[in-house]
């Protein structure tokens, strides 16, 4: 008992699932496929019974943690609720089974809930035309980098090759840059009090030319939980020197019906559906990245967009596209459940995600300034927070032993070790969908943790409730091991 | 009689017996932590200062090994393929990567030596 | 409804312990300028009700087609999805988990992925594969960037066999682009002698945008050997249970969508991108890849831990949280829930249904077959041509239009025009399709002529 054991290893030889059609084809003719490309290969799909899978896959859930089981205070990932209400709405049979090659023009009510999607990013946002098309995050800062490169050739500026970022950026966003064809010039702002001002903005022009610069990769609030206060001089500057800038929208939870990207002067913003708009994170995905864009970059976007041509909807490719993101629509499935979210909402609830996502964390901060180092803490945040347990280390105590320890005690970690620039970091946000109760009870282990880091740490270490440990990494990437591997014997002529 | 010296990016450079061996500093396998993979070039490869000759992975991070001084391979440490720990264990010693030729032996002496590699600030 | 607990006095509360009055005085940072003096311009408050009764009537202006009147694929296939499906991957566990970086509470959805990267190999023929990435032409453009950084930058052109995808291929474009890769279609007969030093990658789809089996497909992915470039196979991987696979033919990079395996056809998104490889083109896998490594486990709370093994996100320094501008991908989220769900599928359909409903798929596509081209002025696109479950058809001018638009009135999609044939319709059939249901297609198409 509890040895991983896999769905493959329960298998019986000849034990048969479920049924999809009762009339089995005989078919022993294959007659279009050619003799040199049938299967003569066994096939080692495992054959289990249906109640096997259904026990195999239930009794490994129950080893996950999922917002539905506890407190999720991950930095800049906006674990909220995932209303079920919206779920429902998805799993509509008219919204899930529609060819995608099914032509828009009889699809009329698909059409009205892209269009009212896109509006309503561009409102949130403060855009003039929005994409849903960017399949994640990552997908629509490459979009956005891409739509940047081409604007500036289609200028003649082919010198700016140079995308400003600043040292608490998440990794997607040097990493998109660079994938666009951009260099990427780092800026310290760790050491200016964690945000962008126009001395280290001017340092980087200086540095390279005001020729150069392409432009800037920017979240506000930043990866501190910060906002940042200059950006309408950084911005002024920016499109001074004919440079443009790029909003990560991470941490849009914060802002939703207080500011606007957009009129803070960013020219290109994604949106996560899946932080903001609480689309499920599913273990890792899907998610959804809309992108919205000023006036002046409209023509660049991916194709397709959705036209409305004399009252018949149709799919175009705007006048300078960079291209297609994805083979199809998007996220389909996941833009209908933000626009479920945001139908629920209405206004004045969209607000008060912003409000009680901002007064969550600053409850969590007031709570755990006495026993943690906040190194910018004395601030007001926004959504989030980042705690150091750089002070435990003297006591051979690290933000891993305190991650470890929420865990044990029924709680997600925060995110670790990012932002960078804050040593043994730990990134709080609670989300507006916690309670009192709930931030308390974090605090209050929180708090003990500190103790015992100075008082016990071994008591801190010990995880009394975990069933599994020391998951060895280093061992894992020297001894690859990914997949399950049939025996030999199982992989023979078969029919 | 061995002698070793340092590159401002924590590469080494060992001499001994008029062979030369390059590698990642014992300072710098510290920072990167348990090596799980390196890659290697191929034996003639050349290289200009500063350009990347090698790539070091490990759990946490993937670093890229700069070029001291303009060299060309001449052959590769072929243990790291299976036991690329060997940088963790004995960075300056067993654990070195490639055996060079300098294209100017001559600047070897231009390199920090172990005290000033010491001082250095890292 | 809004799902924020607080109570007023909660809120009076929480704001008293933060040090301040009023929530304004939380805004502090921002400056006057940017506050909004408004609502945001979005519909007002619904109740979960108003919600659902919404969404029905959104729904009634569309023209729904039943999923057995849909004849359509081009990558995207009208499958049944087994109840079991939805009932595991809506649990909360699956549906609300974060990506699993504290692998001591994701030991579930670790292995679930492991068994589905397993899967990806047994169907592709591969030695890896990776957690899943967006879809079909993402896939594609990762494999096209694979075999670029194999080749180090030194070879930067890209053959393409026809007939690929289209669409998947403008999205291997898109991202070839920051790389400078030229694409170049070559035909098959062409392909040896246009081979050379400076191809990276040789593409072929199996089976192809037009539903065709290339017979000969293993000698032309030797030929792309014999020229030092990578095959790069974009592939179906329900044809796995009636043909050869992609590795079996010597590809190094299989890639594709894997919406046909226990996913909703969702009007194109989220679907789900597999990405393959042999075992020498690991470290330029990109995504996200779960491993098997050695723990401490135990049964209960306080007992002893004893060494076991588990599961990890692993190689994690290919990834753009470590790498950053060194990155070759930037793919962060991927298709979880997804691969989930095409995993409880594979396990509950089994050898022998996955066999059964190959068989079927092909069967009802051979009958379609013979029944349209032996209607008036019916030809196939490409004559002796073998296929699965796909195939593209010509008709006579104007009359493919008409068929299509006919179809529509009726409530049903015969095929889907290819964006390069045209007059022509690509027709395509799963283990949903009746003897009933074929019949009225053939019916409407012979009523159309």
């Amino acid at each position: 008992m509890g040895e991983p054991v896999l769905i493959f290893e329960k298998s019986i030889e000849s034990r048969r699932g479920v049924t999809v059609r009762a009339d089995a084809v005989d078919a022993t003719t294959q007659p279009r496929l050619p003799a040199a490309l049938q299967r003569t290969n066994g096939l080692a799909l495992p054959e289990v019974s249906e109640l096997d899978v259904v026990r195999h896959y239930t009794r490994l859930s129950q080893k996950n943690f999922g917002i539905d089981t506890g407190f999720y205070p991950l930095g800049s990932c906006t674990m909220k609720y995932n209303p079920r209400a919206t779920e429902a709405v998805a799993a509509l049979s008219g919204f899930a089974d529609v060819h995608p090659t099914q032509p828009p023009a009889s699809l009329p009510g698909f059409m009205q809930v892209l269009g009212s999607i896109k509006d309503w990013l561009a409102d949130m946002t403060g855009m003039d035309a929005i994409s849903l098309q960017p399949a994640a995050g990552a997908q629509g800062e490459f979009a956005g980098m891409l739509i940047f490169k081409k604007y500036f050739e289609d200028r003649g500026e082919n010198s700016r090759d140079v995308m400003i970022v600043p040292d608490s950026a998440h990794g997607t966003n040097p990493a998109s840059a660079v994938l666009a064809g951009f260099r990427v010039a780092e800026v310290d702002c760790a050491s200016h009090g964690g945000l962008m001002n126009l001395e280290l903005l001017e340092g980087v022009i200086d540095k390279h030319g005001a020729e150069r610069i392409a432009g800037i990769m920017l979240t506000n609030p930043s990866t501190l939980g910060l906002f940042e206060e200059h950006i309408l001089e950084v911005a002024e500057r920016l499109h001074q020197i004919g440079a443009l800038l790029y909003y990560d929208g991470a941490n849009l939870n914060a802002l939703l019906g207080i500011a606007r990207p957009g009129d803070m002067g960013f020219d290109l913003v994604h949106i996560n559906t899946h932080k903001t708009l609480s689309t499920p994170h599913g273990g890792g995905g899907p998610g959804s990245g809309p992108i919205g864009v000023k006036a002046h970059l409209a023509d660049y976007l991916p194709t397709p967009v959705l036209t409305n041509n004399g009252g018949r909807w149709e799919f175009a490719t705007p006048p300078k596209s960079i291209g297609r993101m994805m083979a199809n629509h998007g996220q389909f499935l996941v833009l209908v459940r933000a626009w479920a979210y945001i139908l629920l909402h209405g206004p004045r609830g969209l607000r008060e995600i912003a409000e009680y996502a901002i007064i969550n964390a600053n409850y969590l901060q007031a709570k755990l300034k006495g026993s943690y180092s906040i190194p910018y803490g004395d601030k007001h945040c926004m959504h989030e927070f980042v705690a150091s347990a750089a002070p435990f280390l003297a006591h051979d105590v690290h933000a891993k032993d305190i991650a470890k320890a929420l865990l044990n005690d029924g709680f997600h970690a925060p995110t670790m070790y990012f932002p960078l620039i804050v040593s043994e970091a730990l990134m709080i946000e609670p989300t507006e969908d916690e309670s009192q109760e709930t931030l308390d009870a974090f605090a209050a282990a929180m708090q003990r943790y500190a103790r015992l880091a100075t008082e016990n740490p071994a008591e801190l270490k010990e995880l009394r409730n975990l069933l599994v440990k020391h998951l060895d990494e280093t061992y894992a990437a020297r001894n690859i091991n990914v997949r399950w591997a049939p025996e030999k014997s199982q992989q023979g002529e078969g029919g | 009689m061995a002698e070793t010296r340092y590159y401002k990016t924590h590469e080494y450079i060992r001499e001994e017996g008029g062979r030369y061996f390059l590698g990642i500093s014992e300072y710098a396998q510290k920072e990167l932590g348990d090596i799980t993979f390196v890659e290697l070039p191929s034996a003639g490869a050349e290289f200009d200062t500063d350009d990347v000759c090698c790539t070091v992975e490990s759990v946490k991070a993937v670093a890229e090994v700069n070029t001291p001084l303009a060299l060309r391979v001449k052959a590769v440490n072929e243990r790291l393929e299976d036991e690329p720990e060997l940088i963790n264990s004995d960075a300056e010693g067993e654990g070195w990567m490639i055996e060079v030729q300098l294209q100017d032996p001559g600047s070897f002496a231009t390199l920090m030596d172990e005290a000033a590699y010491d001082a250095f600030e890292k | 409804m809004t799902f924020t607990p607080h109570t007023a006095a909660q809120r009076a509360d929480m704001l008293n312990t933060i040090g301040v009055k009023d929530f304004g005085e939380l805004l502090g940072a921002i400056p006057d300028a940017l506050l909004l003096d408004r609502e945001l311009d979005v519909p007002g408050l619904h109740g979960e009700s108003d919600l659902m009764l919404k969404s029905h009537e959104v729904l009634a202006q569309n023209r729904f087609i039943p999923v057995n009147r849909v004849f359509a694929g081009g990558g995207i296939y009208p499958h049944f999805v087994p109840a079991v499906v939805d009932a595991i991957a809506a649990r909360g566990e699956y549906l609300t988990a974060y990506t699993p970086y504290q692998p001591e509470v994701s030991q579930g959805y670790l292995q679930s992925i492991y068994e589905y990267q397993t899967y990806i190999c047994l169907l592709t023929g591969m030695d890896v594969s990776n957690a899943s990435g967006y879809d079909g032409g993402t896939t594609l453009a990762d494999a096209v960037v694979m075999a670029w950084h194999h080749a180090r930058g030194r070879r930067g052109r890209v053959m393409v066999v026809p007939s690929v995808n289209p669409k998947r291929l403008g999205v291997a474009q898109t991202y070839g682009l920051g790389l400078g890769i030229e694409f170049e279609e070559v035909a098959a007969d062409q392909l040896e002698a246009a081979l050379g030093g400076d191809v990276a990658a040789v593409v072929f789809q199996y089976p192809d945008y037009h539903g065709r089996l290339q017979e000969n497909i293993e000698e032309l992915i030797a030929a792309a050997h014999n020229s030092g470039a990578l095959a790069v196979v974009s592939y179906y991987p329900v044809a796995a249970g009636l043909l050869k696979n992609p590795g079996e033919l010597g590809a190094d990079i299989v890639c594709g969508e894997g919406q046909c395996l226990g996913n909703r056809m969702a009007f194109g998104g989220p679907v789900l991108g597999f990405l393959a490889c042999t075992d020498k083109l690991i470290r330029q896998l990109p995504g996200r890849l779960i491993g098997r490594t050695i723990c401490e486990r135990r049964d209960n709370p306080g007992d002893e831990f004893s060494q076991g093994e588990g599961f990890v996100m692993t190689l994690q320094a290919r990834e753009q949280h470590i790498r950053r501008d060194k990155a070759q991908s930037n793919i962060c989220t991927n298709q979880a829930l997804l691969a989930l769900r095409s995993c409880i599928y594979l396990g509950l359909v089994g050898r022998t249904g996955f066999i059964e409903n190959a068989k079927q798929c092909h069967a009802n596509a051979c009958a379609a077959f013979d029944a349209l081209v032996a209607l008036p002025g019916v030809e196939a696109l490409h004559p002796g041509a073998g296929f699965f479950n796909e195939f593209t058809l010509k008709f006579p001018p104007g009359k493919a239009d008409e068929i299509y638009d006919n179809a529509l009135e009726h409530h049903m999609l015969a095929g889907f025009k290819p964006d390069d044939a045209e007059g022509c319709l690509a027709f395509a059939f799963t283990e949903i399709h009746r003897q009933t249901d074929i019949e009225a297609l053939v019916e409407l198409v012979r009523e159309v002529l």
